[in-house]
């Protein structure tokens, strides 16, 4: 534990130190601001920490042996460090000092008027301070998280390797927001590994202000649009839980970022490669968060693409020398830094299963290419939304959502009033302004911003099934094109804005904090904080020997919960009990085969083994008065080890 | 020439504060999610009047 904590310790230091060298030189070569140099930054940084890891990984992968420890990971860092360190030695002295010519956004330190901060922004960090507080008071929650992001976190942990289960495709997928979550399991402090998605909200935040300023709106405007992106219920309830959705989407703006920061620039393109290693390691972090980023990150590229070629063609036009070859290094830049944070996922697929892109199956011209897993198994609990999924948030319709019964905003549902007020009339101004109002501007961030936006829009309604949770990088691009017009909103019609903004991110905010809030008075009240109480779970779960094997043929979100609250217990969770055919009635074959110790079941019909299995009643509180009325009722059959004349079903039913 | 501008500036931000409420005043009248907020906390009013007394 204390050389886990060193090590991860030093694994920060380093990363940060070579981000912080890498941003320096970036900021001298690019001209960037102090804001553009933070971002890039902690871009950079966020890079290093996944790339040490997925390196460390790699030798695991390689060499079969547990190496994916936080000291690994720590020593792929220092080598990297050293490496960027030698490396700055050769440069000969700082560049020379850059001509900024092009149009930059208004660098005036004008402030947001005090009651916009008291009554707007007040309340989403009110907001933002409550919901951490909350999830530090219980343990993780989210369906997915509880379901398999999770319980691949510990397995990782458990095994050392970021390993893989070919034939569960929740098991396959690539992880850099688990690796992310990885950092911080390493504690050992589950309370904690919540509180790890949020400094990336932060970073959202900062980059929907940055989008704002590049789209030309003063420092109060961006800041309210940051503030208004924070105070969705989507994105603030994925600041505290285990989805990696909020991870993707805010590389993926992150590449929007530094793709339109390219079009604004020095001459003499040295810039180019300076924004093109950030963009390059934002859009490698979300390809290897899941699949579905790789179609956002695709229109990063092709928007990336656009913006080298019409830059270097200015450039070349310009008779600046070496355009050309300035265009190569940031290509060059841009794949190998996209490539270090997400190639260890191909690698491991195909080393597994000599398929690259596994669990992902391609079907071209009728025909299947590779041996993943065919599309209807992966998204079989996925259906298409109605026409309505293009009035959305307007109609919140909550079908999306796990619990439709609970109207509450979770953290897989709800963009909010704040969103509906603003999104759409921000795009059309942003749309209108240069025609009616034939406002400065760069023309180019003007159509990259509109056209990702539409092209984002195709994605969300075609590829991502109408889910909002998929499309989350949209939505914080939409209330970052809001920048321009919050910006004369806030300019001529201060106290009208504040009519709107105010009971928007106010209702947005109670909205969020009334579940969370209720549930979490009611833990106070019983005195009872434990993670059994929270997750429903009979606390004989906790007390199981260790390394137990626990098969869940319960709920799914029951998956997490089974490895109790020091992962000590085996879990079989239940897309691995699926795929293993393990389903009642289990045969002592079948048990003997996995070595199955316990049985968690919820709404027992009856004992689910065949006649030769040997069992006993561990737990049943389906006749126990204290069961709350909404916790199903439990039970957990304990296995007993065949022995010679070892009576079968000796438990029997009440 | 500069009055017109003006003038534009300031209908078009008229125009765009109009759309913005009317878009708040939509997610009013239809999100289902605001009528569960609303019916979650008459629920719990009712039960904290019910302790109460």
């Amino acid at each position: 534990m204390t050389v886990d904590l060193l090590s991860l310790i030093l694994l920060a230091c380093t990363a940060g130190a070579g981000s912080g060298l890498l941003s320096r030189r970036l900021a001298e070569t690019g001209g960037f601001s102090r804001l553009e140099r933070n971002l890039a930054r902690a871009t950079l940084w966020a890079g290093w920490m996944i790339a040490a890891v997925l390196l460390a990984a790699t030798a695991a992968l390689l060499t079969g042996l547990p190496l994916v420890r936080p000291v690994g990971a720590a020593a792929a860092s220092i080598i990297g460090w050293l490496a960027v360190r030698i490396r700055r030695l050769g440069w000969q002295g700082r560049p020379k000092p850059v001509d900024i010519s092009a149009p930059r956004p208004d660098r005036s330190r004008r402030r947001l008027p005090a009651a916009f901060r008291f009554l707007v922004v007040g309340p989403v960090l009110l907001l933002h301070v409550f919901l951490a507080c909350e999830a530090m008071t219980r343990p993780p929650a989210g369906f997915d998280g509880l379901h398999f992001h999770l319980p691949l976190v510990v397995r990782w942990v458990r095994d050392g390797q970021l390993s893989m289960v070919e034939g569960v495709w929740q098991f396959s997928l690539p992880g850099n927001g688990e690796v992310w979550m990885l950092l911080i399991a390493w504690l050992g402090v589950e309370r904690l590994i919540e509180l790890s998605m949020l400094p990336i909200g932060g970073l959202a935040g900062l980059l929907v202000f940055g989008i704002a300023r590049e789209l030309s709106a003063s420092r109060p405007a961006a800041l309210l649009a940051a503030v208004l992106a924070l105070a969705g219920p989507m994105t603030a309830m994925q600041c505290y839980s285990s989805y990696v959705d909020c991870f993707g989407a805010a590389f993926i703006l992150a590449g929007v970022y530094w793709t339109i920061r390219m079009h604004r620039g020095p001459a003499g393109a040295t810039h180019m490669t300076a924004c093109a290693l950030p963009a390059g390691t934002a859009v490698g972090l979300a390809i290897g968060t899941k699949p579905s980023f790789v179609l956002w990150a695709g229109l990063v590229v092709v928007a990336m693409a656009a913006a080298l070629v019409g830059r270097a063609r200015r450039e070349a036009a310009g008779g600046a020398p070496a355009a050309r070859r300035q265009m190569a290094c940031a290509v060059l830049a841009f794949t190998l830094a996209a490539g270090a944070c997400c190639f260890y996922w191909p690698l491991r697929a195909a080393f597994h299963t000599g398929w690259p892109l596994y669990p992902i199956q391609l079907r071209v011209a009728g025909g299947t290419l590779g041996s993943g897993l065919p599309a209807e198994r992966i998204v079989s609990d996925l259906g298409r939304q109605g026409w309505w999924s293009v009035c959305y948030p307007w109609v919140e319709w909550k079908r999306a959502g796990h619990q439709p019964a609970r109207g509450e905003y979770a953290a897989d549902n709800g963009l909010g009033p704040a969103f509906a007020a603003f999104a759409v009339p921000g795009a059309l101004y942003l749309l209108l302004r240069r025609r009616l109002l034939r406002r400065p501007g760069d023309l180019a961030t003007d159509r990259t911003v509109l056209g990702l936006m539409g092209a984002g829009g195709v994605l969300f309604v075609e590829a991502c099934f109408s889910y909002g949770r998929y499309a989350m990088p949209l939505w914080m691009l939409a209330l970052a094109a809001c920048g321009p017009m919050l910006d004369m909103l806030v300019r001529l019609r201060p106290r009208s804005t504040l009519a709107l903004a105010c009971p928007a991110v106010v209702l947005s905010s109670a909205m969020m904090t009334l579940a969370p809030a209720v549930d979490l008075a009611g833990r106070l009240r019983d005195g009872d904080l434990g993670r059994s109480r929270f997750y429903g779970l009979p606390p004989i779960i906790e007390r199981l020997e260790p390394g137990a094997v626990v098969l869940n043929l319960g709920d799914s979100t029951a998956n997490y919960p089974l490895y109790g609250q020091r992962w000590t217990n085996r879990v079989i969770e239940t897309p691995l009990a699926a795929h293993l055919g393990l389903k009642p009635p289990l045969t002592a074959a079948q048990i003997g085969a996995h070595g199955i110790d316990y049985v968690y079941i919820r709404d027992p019909s009856g004992p689910p083994f065949a006649d030769d299995v040997a069992w006993e009643i561990a737990w049943d509180d389906r006749q126990d008065p204290a069961r709350p009325p909404t916790t199903r009722p439990t039970v957990v059959y304990r296995l007993l080890r065949a022995g010679p004349g070892a009576p079968a079903g000796t438990g029997g039913m009440p | 020439m500069a009055a017109t501008r003006l003038i534009t500036i300031r209908l078009l931000a008229s125009g765009m504060w109009l759309l913005s409420m009317a878009s708040l005043v939509a997610w009013f009248l239809c999100s289902q999610a605001l009528d569960s907020f609303v019916e979650r906390c008459m629920r719990l009013g009712s039960r904290l009047a019910g302790a109460g007394t």
